[in-house]
C-alpha cells in the first residue's frame, strides 16, 4: 500500500478518508487570525513525525517566529533542520539571515527557481511536503495573468515531483475572482472562517473540492488550544 | 561432604540466585542484597548471645563480628582489615582464600548481577544495630589481592518489586502489572473518544511522574549522568524500554539516547492507532525530557528522530534546550 499524507488533525483526517496522495495540492484560505498558520504548524509536525521532509516558506512571519510557534505545539525544529528534513525559506524579513530567502521585489520566476533548488537539496529518500504561508502575500501587487501562469506551472511541477503542497491564502489580500480562478487547481480546499454572532464567534471550516464550478464540501467546527492547536469538535460536524 | 564440595555448592547456588535475580522484573542486585540480608540476619540471630561489641560505634560492631566469626571457626580474622573513618568503616578483604571467588568471577564474566556476601554482612549489622540505614560501596582492584568496601550511613534506594501482603509494590508504592494488550486498549479508548489529547496525555503523565522518580533519588547521587542511568535502568528492568545514552553533553545541554524494545511503538503498531506510521514514543519523550530537565536545571525538550514503529532498529531521542 502506498504511503498517504494526513494533517494530524482528527476530524479533518477523517474527512480525507484514505489520505492525501503525494503530489496532492491543498489550499487553505481564511481571514487573518482564523488559525491557518496553527493548522500549518500541526501539518508540519505530522509530516516530520511521519518521516517526511518539510519546506516552510515564511511570507507573513519570520522563520524565527515560526520556529517558536512550532515549539509551542510540541515540536522543536532544530534537530530536523540540522538533519536537513526541515528547511525554512525566509520570504518575510527585510534583512534575511538564512541562506534561503526571497524578496517581495524578486520576480515569481526567481521564487520558482529557489523552490526547485531547495527541493533538490532534500535527497534523503523521504517524501517532501511544502507549506507556503501565505502564497497570497507573494502575489501582492502582481498582475493577475502572471499569477495564474505561475500558479499553473508551479503546481504542475510539484505534482510531477510527488510533493504535497499546502498553500495558505489570506482572504483580505486577494480578490474573490482570484480564488475562483485558482480553486480548480487544488485537490482539496479548506475554507476557515468565523460564524455565530459577533459577540460569540465560533470557528468553522469547510473542506472539499471544486466540482463543476461548485464547492462541494463538509463543514466542521473547531477551536484552538494554546498547546495542541486546532481541535475539531467531532460531535458538532455539520 | 568435603569442604571442596560445599564451596562448589555455595558458589553454584549463589550463581543460580544471580541468574534468577537477573531474570525477574525489577530484579538485579537488589534481590541479591535481600538474600544476603536474610542470611546475615539468620547468622546473627544464631550467635547473638556471643556478640559483645566494645561500643555501639560502627567500627566496634564490625570488629566484634569478625571476632565472633573467628571464634566459631568460620573465618580467619587476618583476612579482614578494618579502618575507622568516623561514621564510615573501610573494610578490606583478602581475595586469596575467598570462598566466593568462583561465584564472583563467573558472575562478572557472565554479566550477572553480583554482590559480596562477606562485605554485605557488615552493612546488615550496622543498619540493624545502629538504628540508621547503612549502605555499602565496593571497589575492586585487579592488581591487588584485596577487595575493598566502605559502609556509610545512607538511605537505600528502594526500588524493587516486592510482595506486600496481597499487593505488589515498587519502591514502596502499590504497583500493578499491565499487559501491553490491556494498556493498548486503554490507549485506544482515549484515541477513540479524545484523539487530540492522546499524545499529550502520554507525554505529560510520564513527564510529571518521571520528575517525581528523579526527586526521590536525587540526593543519592552527585553525578547527574549516573542518576539518569540508574533511572533508565529501572525502566528497562520494568520491561518498558531499554535506553542507551549515546551522547551526553552537559556543557551544551544536548544528549542522544537510543531506545530498544519500545512498548508504545508495539502498541501503536498493533492497534493501528495512527493513520500512517509515525514516531510513537510520546511517553519516552516525556520521561527523557523530565529527567534531563531536572538534571540540567533548565527546560529540555525531546524529539524522536527514529522509531521502532517505522521498523527502525531502535528509537532515537534527541534532547536539547527548549530555548535555542
Amino acid at each position: 500500500m502506498n504511503k498517504m499524507g494526513f494533517f494530524g488533525i482528527h476530524g479533518i483526517d477523517n474527512l480525507l478518508g484514505e489520505g492525501l496522495a503525494y503530489g496532492a495540492q491543498i489550499m487553505i484560505r481564511g481571514n487573518s487570525g482564523v488559525g491557518k498558520s496553527v493548522l500549518a504548524c500541526q501539518y508540519v509536525k505530522e509530516a516530520l513525525s511521519c518521516r517526511d521532509n518539510c519546506i516552510y516558506i515564511c511570507c507573513d512571519e519570520s522563520p524565527r517566529e515560526m520556529r517558536e510557534y512550532l515549539k509551542q505545539y510540541g515540536l522543536h525544529p532544530l534537530p530536523y533542520e540540522e538533519t536537513g528534513r526541515l528547511v525554512f525559506v525566509d520570504a518575510y524579513s527585510l534583512e534575511p539571515t538564512g541562506k534561503n530567502y526571497f524578496s517581495s521585489e524578486d520576480g515569481l520566476e526567481k521564487y520558482l527557481s529557489l523552490e526547485k533548488e531547495v527541493i533538490e537539496t532534500m535527497k534523503n529518500g523521504y517524501p517532501t511536503r511544502i507549506v507556503v504561508d501565505s502564497l497570497s502575500t507573494l502575489f501582492l501587487g502582481r498582475d493577475q495573468q502572471e499569477i495564474m501562469e505561475f500558479h499553473r506551472y508551479r503546481l504542475k511541477l510539484l505534482k510531477k515531483a510527488s510533493i504535497i503542497c499546502l498553500d495558505l491564502m489570506v482572504d483580505e489580500v486577494l480578490e474573490e475572482s482570484m480564488f475562483k480562478l485558482s480553486a480548480h487547481l487544488y485537490d482539496v480546499i479548506i475554507k476557515m472562517y468565523y460564524t455565530g454572532s459577533p459577540e460569540r464567534p465560533i470557528r468553522a471550516l469547510h473542506m472539499g473540492k471544486m466540482k463543476s464550478g461548485k464547492f462541494d464540501s463538509s463543514q466542521l467546527y473547531y477551536t484552538i488550544d494554546a498547546n495542541i492547536g486546532l481541535i475539531v469538535m467531532q460531535n458538532l460536524a455539520g | 561432604m568435603n569442604d571442596k564440595y560445599i564451596v562448589k555448592l555455595i558458589n553454584n547456588v549463589l550463581l543460580g540466585v544471580s541468574q534468577l535475580a537477573d531474570s525477574v522484573p525489577m530484579g538485579g542486585k537488589n534481590y541479591l542484597e535481600m538474600v544476603c540480608d536474610y542470611y546475615a540476619a539468620r547468622m546473627f540471630n544464631q550467635y547473638k548471645n556471643s556478640f559483645h561489641p566494645a561500643s555501639d560505634k560502627a567500627i566496634d560492631i564490625c570488629h566484634a563480628w569478625v571476632e565472633l566469626m573467628e571464634s566459631e571457626g568460620f573465618i580467619d580474622k587476618d583476612v579482614y582489615k578494618l579502618d575507622n573513618g568516623g561514621d564510615l568503616v573501610n573494610i578490606n578483604v583478602n581475595k586469596a582464600d575467598c570462598s566466593y571467588c568462583e561465584y564472583c568471577t563467573t558472575a562478572k564474566a557472565e554479566n550477572l548481577p553480583r554482590i559480596c556476601p562477606r562485605l554485605l554482612s557488615f552493612k546488615w549489622l550496622t543498619s540493624n544495630l545502629m538504628g540508621q540505614p547503612y549502605q555499602l560501596k565496593t571497589e575492586e582492584f585487579s592488581d591487588s589481592n584485596w577487595c575493598q568496601g566502605t559502609i556509610y550511613p545512607g538511605e537505600m534506594i528502594s526500588e524493587i518489586l516486592t510482595k506486600d501482603g496481597e499487593n505488589i509494590s515498587v519502591a514502596g508504592e502499590r504497583a500493578m502489572v499491565l499487559s501491553t494488550n490491556a494498556f493498548g486498549i486503554l490507549v485506544k479508548t482515549i484515541n477513540d473518544y479524545a484523539p487530540h489529547i492522546l499524545e499529550r496525555v502520554l507525554y505529560e503523565s510520564t513527564y510529571y511522574s518521571s520528575q517525581v522518580e528523579y526527586e526521590k533519588i536525587e540526593s543519592h547521587y552527585n553525578n547527574k549522568r549516573e542518576l539518569i542511568e540508574h533511572l533508565l535502568n529501572t525502566i528497562a528492568r520494568l520491561g518498558n524500554i531499554r535506553y542507551e545514552i549515546i551522547e551526553y553533553d552537559d556543557m551544551n545541554k544536548k544528549a542522544v539516547v537510543y531506545g530498544h524494545g519500545s512498548y508504545l511503538a508495539e502498541i501503536f503498531k498493533n492497534n493501528q492507532l495512527y493513520t500512517s506510521p509515525k514516531a510513537s514514543c510520546a511517553s519516552g519523550k516525556g520521561r527523557l525530557a523530565a529527567y534531563f530537565t531536572k538534571a540540567w536545571g533548565e527546560e529540555i525538550v525531546c524529539e524522536e528522530m527514529k522509531c521502532e514503529a517505522f521498523g527502525d532498529d531502535h528509537c532515537e531521542f534527541i534532547l536539547l534546550r527548549k530555548n535555542i
